[in-house]
């Protein structure tokens, strides 16, 4: 039974090797550019494009929530009109890097993890690597650059329409001041410890999430079975690993 | 054709999120908003300025007439060293105070100025020598203790 | 013997999670022929295939492939064989998000700076020459998966390799493309003046086009030659096991059950 236990901690402790070689290919084939524009042009419309919908939709729905609970709590302490920097900071920021980032996982990264998966299936990398193409600068490398430019946007774009959402419901629905609400807001949240933190979080997340993608559809079992466990183990771990990192660098930036 | 639609829609993506960065920057943070860099500048001296921070509002009647510049430690008097630039229109007699003031119950410090009465007035580099520290919870607590105290004796 | 010899392999030894697959084998392949490596399922062709091609790195032994050790080879020489070896996989393995023509296209691309016009040249006379220029815009999910193979066939032969690698290209095809493919691996050796070796068990096909038979049989140790040599020579042999695999026959020395309990005696003790 120890053994059994011993010879899985050994595994998993070669997997994250794996992990980690890969993600120092990658990062090199970025830096040195080995990759075509026209790839990169392709994955950022396929992982960042098709993801607008539904960050834009989810981003909205938090900012009004925000907005509506955020009202509701602070009428209690006669802090109306500290609303919209309510608003503006939970999102800025957390919930933009870490709500957007998850969501990302949850689409695009599942899709990168499957057809990773299923071309490996299909024997597409091997036939590749015989007509003397290295997978990995070809269908891996875009794919990595795509994601890590994708993500900032799109937790900006989360953000930035929370923000609006927050807007709509205090000042169009319920009526809050509109010049408390972004007078505060705009005093009261500071670019480079709010803004700038936020943007550096979701880059973080963002090569975060895009390397677990890529990393479990490479090294997933050319089987459904392997392919569909491999997909599953990307959005768990992906969703640890922003939780993690959030706290990590949460406890790292915002100590004032 | 298919090459030319993909280009176009990153390069809207990439515009939407660069105006997400922007209207987050200038619109919903203190980026931009009147740095009064060009204001005139005036030095206090605290014994004690709180929670006071560098960008924080000079104000004068609740209106915003001023930014902190920089706040330092000067060991040659054991004071607060607050250096302030004031909007250049607005003339302060050099009799004025300065009082590090608390605003709403987010307990923000900014600072107040009180216009004197001489015909005065500051120019660069003047020092305010009227100044009034922020009121520290701690000692208004040991100060009620003590009063407590002593009329119980 | 090494002149005319394309592929050469000296005491190759594979093995795969412990278990030995190729120990010690030896073969060599002249060129400008059609050899057919053949045997039982899991014997370990595929796997010598991938070993030939580079795709797989033996434990122990030499492969020497157009006078180059792979074994011990830069990655530019590999390269540089790599663009002379033409590889037909199992199922094709198009990339199924490019259009036929594009997938022909895709070594050429990546390896040659053609202008458009004559990389569109080069691409459609491929297509021509195994009868589905007319199918050059088409997705791979669209075609038939005999067409796929035909597609990936172009693709294989785009560059004009010396050495070409089927791996089972016969599976699964009904009759008509089965003829087809057969024939197009023959006329397409002979006018590329290249050497072919193809993996498979389909007998009467493989007989009809190749110029060596080579037989594999599944051994403890690894994989054995147990027959080589021309189709006519191996239909004459009285080996029993080639016998049996050639005409398929149920009876012989590869056993039909798989090792288990007497029928006998599991009835009676259940």
């Amino acid at each position: 039974m120890v053994m059994n236990l011993i010879h899985k901690t050994v595994k998993k402790i070669n997997r994250l090797g794996d992990f980690t070689i890969l993600f120092f290919e990658l990062l090199k084939n970025t830096v040195c550019f080995r990759m075509k524009l026209n790839h990169v042009l392709q994955q950022i419309k396929f992982l960042g494009n098709n993801s607008m919908a539904i960050i834009i939709v989810s981003g909205l729905f938090v900012g009004l929530v925000l907005g509506l609970q955020g009202y509701y709590t602070l009428r209690r302490y006669g802090s109306e009109e500290a609303l919209g920097l309510l608003v503006c900071l939970s999102l800025v920021r957390e919930l933009g890097p870490v709500v957007a980032s998850l969501l990302f996982s949850g689409r695009a990264g599942t899709s990168l993890t499957a057809e990773i998966g299923l071309m490996r299936a299909g024997e597409q990398f091997s036939a590749l690597e015989a007509m003397g193409v290295n997978p990995v600068v070809r269908i891996l490398t875009p794919r990595f650059v795509g994601g890590v430019i994708s993500v900032p946007i799109l937790c900006a774009l989360f953000s930035a329409v929370g923000v609006l959402g927050g807007w709509l419901i205090a000042v169009v629905m319920i009526g809050v001041d509109p010049g408390a609400f972004w007078g505060q807001m705009s005093s009261g949240v500071d670019f480079y410890e709010d803004v700038l933190n936020g943007i550096t979080k979701s880059c973080i997340f963002g090569v975060a999430i895009t390397q677990i993608a890529l990393y479990m559809g490479n090294s997933a079992k050319p089987t459904p079975e392997g392919v569909s466990s491999a997909t599953t183990s990307c959005v768990v771990i992906s969703a640890f690993s922003i939780l993690g990192l959030d706290f990590i660098l949460t406890a790292f930036m915002f100590n004032n | 054709m298919n090459d030319n639609l993909t280009k176009f829609s990153v390069g809207v993506f990439l515009l939407f999120g660069l105006m997400s960065i922007l209207f987050l920057s200038l619109k919903a943070s203190n980026l931009v908003g009147s740095s009064y860099a060009d204001g005139y500048r005036l030095v206090a001296f605290f014994d004690n300025v709180g929670g006071l921070k560098p960008r924080a509002a000079v104000r004068s009647s609740g209106v915003l007439v001023g930014r902190v510049e920089k706040i330092e430690f000067d060991d040659e008097i054991y004071q607060a060293k607050v250096f302030l630039r004031v909007d250049r229109d607005m003339k302060f007699p050099i009799d004025s105070s300065i009082k590090v003031l608390t605003a709403g119950l987010l307990g923000e410090n900014y600072l107040g100025i009180m216009p004197g009465a001489e015909t005065e007035y500051f120019v660069d580099s003047d020092e305010i020598e009227l100044t009034q520290s922020a009121v520290i919870l701690e000692n208004i607590i040991s100060q009620f203790l003590y009063n407590f105290q002593e009329k119980q004796e | 013997m090494y002149q005319t010899d394309k592929v050469s392999i000296t005491n190759l030894t594979f093995s795969y999670q412990g278990k030995p697959i190729i120990d010690n084998f030896n073969l060599s392949i002249q060129k400008g022929t059609v050899v057919a490596i053949m045997g039982g399922s899991g014997v370990g062709k595929t796997t010598l295939l991938r070993l030939i091609s580079g795709l797989k790195k033996p434990t122990k032994g030499k492969v020497s492939v157009m006078g180059s050790d792979l074994t011990n080879i830069s990655n530019e020489k590999l390269l540089e064989i790599r663009k002379k070896i033409g590889f037909l996989f199992q199922f094709g393995a198009l990339f199924t998000d490019l259009s036929c023509f594009e997938n022909v296209a895709f070594p050429a691309r990546e390896h040659l700076n053609l202008p458009n016009g004559l990389l569109n040249d080069l691409v459609l006379l491929k297509l021509e020459s195994v009868g589905l220029r007319g199918a050059a815009d088409l997705m791979p999910s669209e075609i038939s998966g005999g067409m796929a193979r035909r597609v990936a066939l172009a693709r294989a032969t785009v560059l004009d390799p010396d050495l070409i690698l089927y791996d089972e290209p016969f599976a699964g095809l009904d009759p008509i493309s089965l003829g087809i493919t057969a024939n197009l691996i023959r006329k397409l050796n002979d006018s590329l003046r290249a050497t072919s070796i193809i993996v498979t068990h389909d007998v009467p096909e493989t007989f009809a086009i190749a110029d060596k038979v080579i037989l594999l049989a599944s051994r403890p140790s690894g994989a054995e030659i147990i027959c080589e040599g021309t189709p006519s020579d191996i239909k004459k042999t009285d080996n029993d096991e080639v016998q049996q695999f050639i005409k398929g026959k149920l009876q012989g020395p590869v056993k039909f059950h798989y090792p288990a309990k007497e029928i006998k005696d599991f009835l009676r003790d259940g």
